[in-house]
């Protein structure tokens, strides 16, 4: 019976209980498809909060970073490009680059009112970690990796992406030459990168 | 500092990070791009070290700030689905494009299993637009009738043009062709119009011949080595929106039962859109049990039998046993 026989041959069924890869739901997204949103959301908006929260140091900040995020990836999601890189790595770029803006305007405001402008801790409960297993696992992963290169690397390195500093701000903390900060960047995050080797590439 | 001071490389890596002043990042992303790849990549891991759960009332927030951006359903950079009058006219003036394009032995190639060569092929269209004007007029109506069968109809016409010469042939189509946007165009676009076994509106007519003409395009593109005609997006966008409005029916014509169920089809590409499809009793919204997805243009050239249905790249997350009913019947309307 024709039937059937489409069902056993034609069909790419999702198998029960697996998900479906980002490369998937992006172009399920890129169709319209606003429950695929919502998965893309459910898999990596923790990166995206915890990461604006990270470099904010605020949680309010970090939830309008999020939504932020994520609402511009499904107005413009053409921009990305999985040739270059994973779905993840991209919202991780956008989310930080979103998060030190914020951080550096709140700097500048500051310096503008001349007052002393104290960036707010909210250290509200927070709920369950639905995949806590996955975000620990990460977790101690970059730890691991981070803790191979050289203490000013790992430092200089922390400063600037947890912390949103520039490189001159970074050459400012730790009272080393501005080429001495811009040249343990690059060469902290060549390191890391070859550290992280393949699995840079990998799209889920 | 001005940021051609810095070495390339440098400039890359401070860019990957966010680490560059203000005034340097123009010029950052002018050579390296808005995120340089791997060294993007590389900085991005750093994030998996933070990754916390955000709160979950900020979940609903987030998408109802999307849905306000952009209405889900439709595709980025959506087209505008065309009339079915003027996909019809785009269609023919396409067709007309490729037979004038052909050289002498390109007639002779055979192009289709039932009508014979690319000039047989030619001469069946002038039969089905002889049907057509009939049907579409009913103050002349065709001599064979409604409810005629699509190949044994228009054999009379191939045999007809058998001595006339290709141009004569291609004269004669696109005239008739012409002539049925010219009758189509005429009245209400809504009015009932009975062809073949099928009861639409002069919309459903001219939508089924656009997908005619389209797959007899193919036809003869693959009889004298040509690259597929493409369609542009919108008429795609109206022809897939069409299928999809029409599902339901098809499984009805083909006496396909279903179940009380909704399917969401995510139709991918520039013409593609997300389309939640009832089936079964009309006015009720059952939940969505299945959801597939798959390319707007591949599945319209099923549903024009120019690509089989095993051949279709299609995945499908739900009720497999539905999925495999409801991509049988995509292609119920085509006429050869």
């Amino acid at each position: 019976m024709v039937t059937s026989r489409l069902a056993r041959r034609t069909v790419r069924a999702v198998p029960t209980g697996a998900e479906p890869s980002d490369a998937t739901l992006l172009a399920r997204v890129l169709a319209g498809d606003e429950t695929a949103l919502g998965a893309l959301y459910d898999r990596h908006a923790g990166l995206v909060y915890g990461l604006a929260r990270r470099v904010t140091r605020d949680a309010f900040l970090a939830q309008d970073i999020t939504q932020e995020v994520f609402a511009y990836f499904w107005e413009l999601p053409d921009r990305v490009d999985l040739t270059k890189g994973t779905l993840r790595s991209y919202l991780a770029v956008v989310a930080h680059r979103r998060a030190v803006d914020e951080v550096r305007r709140s700097e500048r405001r500051s310096r503008i009112e001349t007052t002393t402008f104290t960036v707010e801790v909210v250290e509200g409960p927070e709920p369950q970690v639905v995949d806590a297993a996955a975000c620990e696992w990460r977790r101690r992963h970059i730890a691991e990796v981070l803790a191979q290169l050289p203490e000013e690397q790992q430092r200089a390195v922390s400063l600037a992406y947890y912390e949103g500093q520039t490189y001159v701000q970074v050459a400012r903390t730790l009272g080393i030459p501005e080429g001495t900060a811009k040249s343990r960047l690059r060469l902290a995050l060549g390191r890391l990168r070859v550290l992280l080797g393949d699995e840079l590439g990998a799209v889920t | 500092m001005s940021a051609t001071n810095l070495d390339p490389e440098e400039q890359a890596a401070l860019l990957a990070l966010d680490a560059l002043e203000a005034d340097e990042q123009a010029d950052a992303e002018l050579r390296h791009g808005a995120f340089p790849a791997e060294l993007a990549a590389a900085a991005a891991a750093l994030a998996d070290a933070t990754e916390l759960p955000p709160p979950a009332e900020l979940r609903g927030r987030v998408l109802g700030e999307a849905r306000r951006r952009r209405p889900p359903g439709r595709p980025v950079h959506a087209p505008t689905p065309c009339s079915p009058q003027e996909a019809y006219e785009r269609t023919v003036a396409d067709f007309a494009a490729l037979l004038a394009g052909l050289e002498a032995e390109d007639w002779q190639q055979p192009a289709h299993e039932d009508h014979g060569t690319v000039k047989d092929l030619v001469a069946h269209l002038v039969g089905v637009e002889r049907l057509s004007l009939g049907w579409l007029d009913p103050e002349h109506p065709s001599d064979e009738g409604v409810d005629v069968d699509h190949l044994t109809a228009t054999r009379p016409a191939i045999d007809e043009f058998h001595d006339t010469d290709p141009i004569g042939v291609a004269a004669r189509w696109e005239r008739a062709a012409w002539a049925v946007a010219e009758v189509a165009r005429r009245g209400d676009p809504g009015r009932p119009v009975h062809f073949h076994d099928l009861v639409g509106d002069v919309g459903a007519l001219l939508v089924m011949r656009t997908f005619e003409l389209w797959a007899h395009g193919m036809d003869i593109a693959l009889a004298t080595g040509r690259p597929l005609p493409a369609l542009d997006d919108e008429r795609m966008a109206m022809m897939s929106g069409r299928l999809m409005a029409a599902l339901p029916l098809a499984l009805a014509f083909r006496g396909t039962p279903v179940p009380q169920a909704r399917v969401r089809f995510v139709l991918t590409g520039r013409a593609g859109g997300t389309y939640d499809v009832p089936f079964g009793a009309p006015g009720t919204q059952p939940p969505v049990t299945l959801t597939l997805v798959t390319d707007a243009v591949a599945i319209c050239r099923v549903a024009a039998r120019r690509l089989p249905v095993a051949d279709l790249p299609v995945t499908a997350d739900g009720d497999h046993a539905l999925a495999g009913a409801v991509l049988a019947a995509v292609d119920a309307f085509a006429r050869d």
